[in-house]
């Protein structure tokens, strides 16, 4: 029984309390913070130049030396490359992700708070993006503009705004019907100032939740891209392209090419993922 | 008399994060055979946790940590659930306070019936069929063979929970366990369900052990009530005893805070005689709403929610609308505002149509509080934000600091200081965020205040407390209030006038003072009859008896 002026005990930690508890998100974070360091401070780190070879230096066996991981076909530093590698992609499903965010965001609110004939077609287009098969949309823009970062940030930011447009559709449909969205129209508010003032921030957690997971698989797609031929180009070091030309050294010796940039993209998802779930647990109680 | 169940110096603690809560702490109660207990206490008192505990059905962070429970001659606390199942439905039939929930919606009545009456009766498929029926017929469910074919959500609440306890009752269990049966009930509802209960276990020699926050409930249904708080029994005694002469002072504030229906006349306070100027005017006001239709692949059809409505709010008065779930209120009191848009009719606020012009004026002067502050408060934005905002927005305030100020002042106004400005909604009790939901819409300094079931969400002591701020704001801030409400004594404490609503129309309105008067309609009646006096001997001799004394007197 609570009187008008006592308060209810705080039975829950705070948030930042049951993220450090979380062992997962932490561990998340931390393999994160050190792949970024590591990416920015490649310059300084890298043993080696990673785009030049040395010919006479050719497919080096792990702890060669001089070459801790190595060398490829065409005697450049393993170890080199894999710290360069994350730059391009990280900095590119990172900010796609986030351009794929906003956009979807601002859709799925729109969607929900329209009327129902608008509401259903733009839910419809929706439809129709997810059943158009992306790696069309990777060709189409490499046919368009060259092969590059450009191709990459056009293909993720199309592939994931239809995903984040229906979960922001989804979960602001709910909002909609709740009672405070009512009391805000009661208070003078406005259509744009109850979208933006009242239900966007009951719907940030469980958009950067969604968005933290989505850069996860967009690490793999970005690199299975540059691996194509399609993203980052060659001379540049990018873990995906690595991997495809690792591949043709795989069965001859030289597992290490391929292997260390996929054990890199592995990681990077994987974090990104568990920092993703730990974020569920911390602001969606 | 030999008890059926005695619980003595239970104790159940939750682990929370971060947190142990005593929730039942060294509780006392016996119940004996035959008998009807009513155990009463506000929410969060442990008393659903002391019945949880009874059949082993506590939350997994529960953990009784002490006392026993014994049922007939068996200890209970320590058993596994292979044992308890013995006693389960067989021995000790539960009741739940939602049949919603409690029922299963994948499966018909009949079946869900027949499984409880096989399991227990250890009879054949036809038998347990008719076993159904014949318990339909007892619940006093008619159309029995409708019924057993039906799935919970093709039934009304009150038959839900008929057919809850039949399911309860079939297996003959010696003690039936109800937990709030009726809270989720209509008031006319209501009654009926507990007449049928009460009946059905003097028949079979059944105890009853019933659950509630609601002294009326005791008083009609039970001849012992233990009174909780905090985990503990604070006051035990024969029902007559305890509610005419309490002992214990935490159960005189509770009987006292609840308002009495003909209480009215013994309110001290005079009111002003308000202004003979209407202040809001409906004219033949009505709402349809459109269901189905393309794209939802149900054939379309419309429901007529409010038709034909006309009234009119005089400035300083406080109207009371009552009717039963369904009847239309709540969307009357949005057509009003034009919240939602009205189908027919005109409405009217101080003279200027609604609609006409822009609505900013007319949403600074016209307020609502909604029922749930819990849902009607925006949970991601703190208290003083809330209540500062609309005021910016409506042009109250001068400029951000001035709104703080105003946002600060209204808080002390509905008796909450500087320092909730800062917290987020989960932060307050469901009292406070009421105030909070009342200091958002004064602090606007509205001219009419709608009150949307205003404590319908709160604790009877908690209630009294916000109906009694409720008229201190409105004698301060010289306000016009139209309350809407489901409960005829909270309606009739509060109102000068009262309108009684039955599917979307209003049948009549009429001065609170003739509310006994025998001229009134038969829905208006209705409700009165549902009404469960606390103190039954005050306007008759028996229970059944003094509803239709009142009417007479």
């Amino acid at each position: 029984m609570t009187t008008a002026t006592a308060n209810p005990p705080r039975l829950r930690r705070s948030a930042v309390a049951r993220f450090v508890r979380n062992r997962e998100a932490m561990l998340g974070l931390l393999v994160l913070a050190v792949v970024v360091l590591v990416s920015l401070a490649a310059p300084l780190l890298a043993p080696a130049d990673p785009t030049t070879g040395d010919p006479a230096d050719v497919l080096a066996p792990i702890g060669a030396p001089g070459h801790l991981l190595g060398t490829d076909a065409q005697g450049r530093d393993v170890l080199s490359r894999v710290l360069h590698g994350g730059r391009g992609a990280l900095a590119v499903s990172v900010s796609s992700v986030a351009v794929a965010v906003v956009l979807g965001t601002a859709l799925g609110l729109f969607g929900a708070f329209a009327g129902r004939r608008v509401s259903g077609l733009l839910m419809r287009v929706v439809d129709l993006l997810f059943a158009f098969p992306v790696i069309l949309v990777a060709l189409s823009l490499a046919a368009i503009v060259q092969p590059g970062v450009w191709v990459l940030i056009g293909t993720v930011v199309f592939g994931a705004v239809p995903y984040v447009t229906r979960v922001v559709f989804a979960e602001a449909k709910i909002e909609r019907e709740k009672e405070y969205v009512e009391a805000a129209r009661a208070l003078g508010a406005s259509g744009t100032g109850i979208l933006f003032g009242e239900v966007l921030p009951n719907l940030v957690s469980s958009v950067v939740i969604y968005g933290t997971s989505l850069v996860g698989v967009n690490i793999v797609f970005t690199a299975s891209l540059s691996a194509l031929g399609l993203g980052i180009q060659p001379p540049a070091a990018d873990w995906g392209r690595m991997i495809s030309e690792g591949a043709a050294v795989l069965v001859t010796g030289n597992p290490g090419v391929a292997t260390f940039p996929a054990v890199a993209v592995l990681l990077v998802a994987l974090s990104f993922n568990w920092l993703g779930d730990g974020l569920r647990d911390v602001l969606d109680p | 008399m030999t008890a059926v169940l005695g619980i003595s110096g239970l104790s159940v603690e939750f682990a929370l994060p971060g947190a142990v809560v005593h929730a039942v702490r060294g509780a006392e109660l016996s119940v004996g055979q035959g008998e009807v207990v009513a155990l009463v206490g506000e929410s969060g008192s442990g008393k659903s946790v002391t019945a949880a505990a009874v059949l082993g059905l506590l939350p997994r962070a529960a953990r009784i940590t002490g006392g026993s429970i014994r049922f007939g001659g068996t200890e209970l606390v320590g058993l596994q659930d292979r044992q308890l199942n013995v006693y389960r439905g067989a021995g000790i039939g539960m009741i739940f306070q939602n049949p919603v929930t409690s029922l299963d919606p994948s499966f018909p009545i009949g079946s869900q019936l027949g499984d409880t009456a096989r399991l227990h009766l250890r009879v054949s498929r036809a038998q347990a069929r008719g076993v159904a029926r014949t318990w339909l017929a007892r619940v006093g469910i008619q159309d029995a063979d409708r019924v057993l074919r039906a799935y919970p959500h093709e039934l009304s609440g009150g038959m839900r929970q008929r057919v809850m306890i039949a399911l309860a009752s079939l297996s003959g269990p010696e003690l039936l366990i109800a937990d709030e049966p009726t809270t989720a009930l209509d008031a006319t509802v209501q009654r009926q369900v507990l007449d049928l209960l009460l009946g059905l276990a003097a028949e079979t020699g059944t105890a009853v052990l019933l659950i509630t926050h609601d002294f009326g409930v005791v008083s009609h249904t039970s001849s012992r009530v233990a009174v909780m708080r905090e985990g503990t029994i604070v006051e035990e005694g024969s029902t007559a005893q305890v509610l005419t002469a309490p002992e214990h002072p935490y159960t005189r504030t509770l009987i006292d805070s609840v308002p009495e229906i003909g209480g009215r006349s013994a309110r001290a306070s005079p009111r002003p005689a308000p202004v003979d100027e209407p202040i809001l005017e409906l004219r033949h006001v009505g709402k349809d709403f459109d269901l189905g239709g393309f794209g939802t692949g149900r054939q379309k059809s419309v429901v007529r929610a409010v038709q034909d409505v006309s009234l009119s709010v005089h400035r300083g008065e406080i109207f009371g609308l009552i009717g039963e779930s369904g009847s239309g209120k709540s969307t009357l009191a949005r057509l009003a505002g034009g919240l939602i848009p009205r189908t027919a009719g005109t409405v009217a606020f101080d003279g200027t149509e609604i609609g006409e012009s822009g609505t900013r004026e007319l949403r600074r002067r016209f307020q609502y509080v909604f029922q749930d502050a819990a849902t009607a408060l925006n949970p991601r934005l703190t208290a003083g934000e809330q209540i500062a905002r609309p005021l910016s927005r409506l042009g109250k305030a001068a400029g951000r600091k001035d709104a703080r100020e105003r946002a600060l002042r209204a808080l002390e106004l509905v008796g909450l200081d500087a320092g909730h400005a800062g917290r987020y909604p989960r932060e307050f009790s469901g009292g406070q965020r009421q105030r909070v939901g009342i200091a958002r819409a004064i602090a606007l300094e509205p001219d009419l205040l709608i009150l949307d079931e205003p404590t319908s969400a709160l604790d009877v002591s908690t209630q009294a407390a916000v109906l009694r701020l409720l008229l201190e704001l409105k004698a301060e801030l010289d306000l016009t209030y139209v309350v809407i409400g489901h409960d005829l004594a909270i309606i009739e404490s509060l109102s000068d006038r009262i309108g009684v609503l039955s599917r979307g129309s209003l049948v009549e309105t009429f001065e609170t003072d003739e509310l006994f008067s025998p001229q009134r309609h038969p829905q208006t009646r209705a409700l009165l009859d549902a009404v469960l006096p606390i103190h039954s001997g005050r306007a008759g001799t028996g229970r059944d008896s003094s509803g239709r004394e009142r009417e007479a007197s």
